[in-house]
């Protein structure tokens, strides 16, 4: 068996050990249950966004989709967590392949344009149909059954899948979409497929990270999805470094921690954030770390053999 | 088939706009040789290309490629088919290693794993990555770039990333190769080099090719049959002598005398 996983998923998993069973207070299973409903949705926009080339505003949309299908599955239809989980991350899929068949066509920053409008279209259904998701008073009463092993579980599982995709043909398939479309397109890619492809993992992720999060909160509302998640999102990607699935993930950590750690001074913390923005882009403007995965930076070579060579 | 053509154009027009860029086009290519496309600057022999490739849809004609007609397919179907292409202004993936430029593009054409294996990294994904890579290696070794395999594929001199757009369309493993002017901006030795090594490609790979180039002595050196076009019209087709001896030619390239 060892033989088939690459060492870089072992750590991973050790990691994922310590997240989850490392002892600690009530306070910082909290952070550590956000740590990981935040890194997936941001490896989710980081596929997209870093690795495909198509700039989103609109994926919180995604999470709330995938948030409000798991709730009402649990909450009205009493369905177990975890096929409602999977359910939320199905249904983020399927809207997002009705959405993608006209919106992938356009490129570059007419996605983002279309996109910050359906994200907005999917947030106002939510919020309007009353009879369905109780709009914007919000949805109270789901079960807890975001546990910090869950989350943590959820995020190893994720992580080493994301992983694993860009390590082998869709990864390539996916920058050689990035990179030059044309170029891509007489190396046999069907560069439209290519993008779809890129989106329905993306929605997926979003939609499971947004059912994580209603299983953490127990309430859910349509605002907590709006177009400033959307953009706080996608600014993870770029602060983590486009084109860098393990600088998303540091970098939605980073970012994670940082927020909470301002905490108390809670109306100064977008300032803040605002600033952390600022400074990135003029002392690192690809981002923590650009475009190459960690192990290319500490030269791990031997740590991920198949990644390059 | 009446005679051995790989490629068929039949009266193929297209104009951009009040201006016609490629008129009346008949031209059939000869299966395993080497073809030349000369002609002036905006002769359109790019947009020829772009035709073929699936770029640009034709107004009127039509393409037949194996007896199969390609007029109205995409360029990763016409790709799919067999046809590659390089281009005059490279396009190569930047950021991407040059290994790996070329393993995107052998992917394609290599046995495959489905998205599972991918993602799991389970059973036919190591092998075949391994053999993807070997395969891909082979082809840079054949163009002289494998130890460059690690540089990223933007930090090439120039030279070389021509002829790893060269590899690259190899790596697609085409019957017909396309090779948009593959000796732009080489000098004299460079050429000779260049000159030798598609010789030996088309050898050794048992292609069709097509150049468009400007070295008059590249094209006329390699290619047996050539074609001049000039303002989007093909004035002129024989073999390098008669292409050498014929008034009109001299004319598009030189002026009249009057």
């Amino acid at each position: 068996m060892l033989k088939f996983i690459s060492k870089i998923n072992i750590f991973i998993v050790i990691l994922g050990f310590l997240m989850a069973y490392w002892p600690m207070g009530g306070y910082q299973e909290g952070i550590v249950i956000l740590l990981c409903i935040n890194a997936i949705a941001a490896m989710g926009v980081s596929i997209l966004t870093g690795f495909t080339g198509i700039f989103t505003l609109g994926h919180a949309a995604y999470m709330a989709l995938g948030a409000y299908t798991t709730a009402i599955l649990t909450v009205r239809y009493d369905v177990h967590w975890f096929p409602a989980l999977i359910a939320g991350g199905i249904i983020a899929l399927i809207i997002a392949w009705l959405i993608g068949i006209p919106t992938l066509k356009l490129t570059g920053d007419y996605y983002a344009i279309a996109s910050i409008g359906l994200g907005e279209a999917i947030r106002l259904i939510l919020e309007n149909w009353q009879s369905f998701t109780r709009g914007s008073r919000g949805f109270p009463g789901i079960d807890p059954y975001t546990t910090r092993i869950i989350a943590v579980a959820a995020f190893i599982i994720l992580a080493i899948f994301m992983l694993n995709l860009l390590n082998g043909r869709l990864g390539r398939e996916l920058k050689a979409t990035r990179d030059d479309n044309i170029a891509a397109s007489f190396m046999g890619f069907n560069t439209t497929m290519s993008k779809m492809k890129a989106l329905l993992i993306s929605a997926f992720y979003c939609g499971i990270s947004g059912a994580l999060l209603g299983g953490y909160m127990c309430f859910i509302q349509p605002s907590m999805f709006d177009m400033m998640k959307s953009t706080e999102l996608t600014a993870v990607v770029v602060f983590g470094g486009l084109g860098s699935m393990t600088g998303t993930i540091l970098g939605s950590a980073a970012i994670t921690l940082i927020m909470e750690y301002f905490r108390d001074i809670s109306q100064y913390r977008m300032l803040i954030y605002g600033l952390l923005l600022v400074l990135i882009m003029v002392f690192r403007p690809e981002g923590l770390l650009g475009s190459r995965e960690i192990w290319e930076i500490l030269n791990f070579k031997n740590l991920y053999k198949n990644s390059r060579n | 088939m009446s005679e051995n053509y790989i490629l068929k154009l039949n009266n193929i027009n297209l104009s951009f706009g009040g201006v016609q860029a490629v008129r009346e086009i008949n031209i059939n290519i000869i299966n395993k040789q080497i073809t030349g496309i000369i002609g002036p600057n905006g002769a359109g022999k790019t947009t020829l290309f772009n035709i073929i490739s699936g770029i640009y849809k034709p107004d009127t004609g039509s393409i037949i490629y194996n007896d199969k007609d390609i007029t109205q397919l995409p360029p990763h179907k016409i790709t799919r088919l067999g046809i590659a292409r390089t281009f005059q202004n490279l396009r190569l993936l930047a950021r991407s290693s040059v290994l790996e430029n070329i393993m995107t593009a052998a992917q394609n054409k290599f046995y495959n794993y489905n998205f599972i294996e991918n993602m799991l990294h389970i059973a036919r994904w190591r092998k075949a990555e391994r053999e993807l890579k070997d395969l891909s290696m082979s082809y840079l070794e054949r163009l002289g770039l494998a130890d460059r395999y690690s540089q990223d594929a933007g930090t090439l001199p120039y030279g070389l990333q021509r002829r790893l757009e060269i590899a690259r369309a190899l790596a697609l493993k085409p019957e017909l190769l396309l090779l948009d002017e593959p000796a732009a901006g080489m000098n004299t030795e460079e050429v000779i080099e260049l000159n030798s090594l598609i010789t030996s490609i088309h050898k050794d790979f048992n292609l069709s090719i097509i150049i468009i180039e400007h070295h008059m002595d590249l094209i006329m050196k390699i290619c047996p049959q050539i074609h001049c076009l000039n303002f989007g019209t093909e004035i002129a087709s024989g073999s390098p002598d008669e292409i050498r001896a014929n008034q009109e030619v001299l004319a598009a390239y030189l002026g009249n005398k009057k």
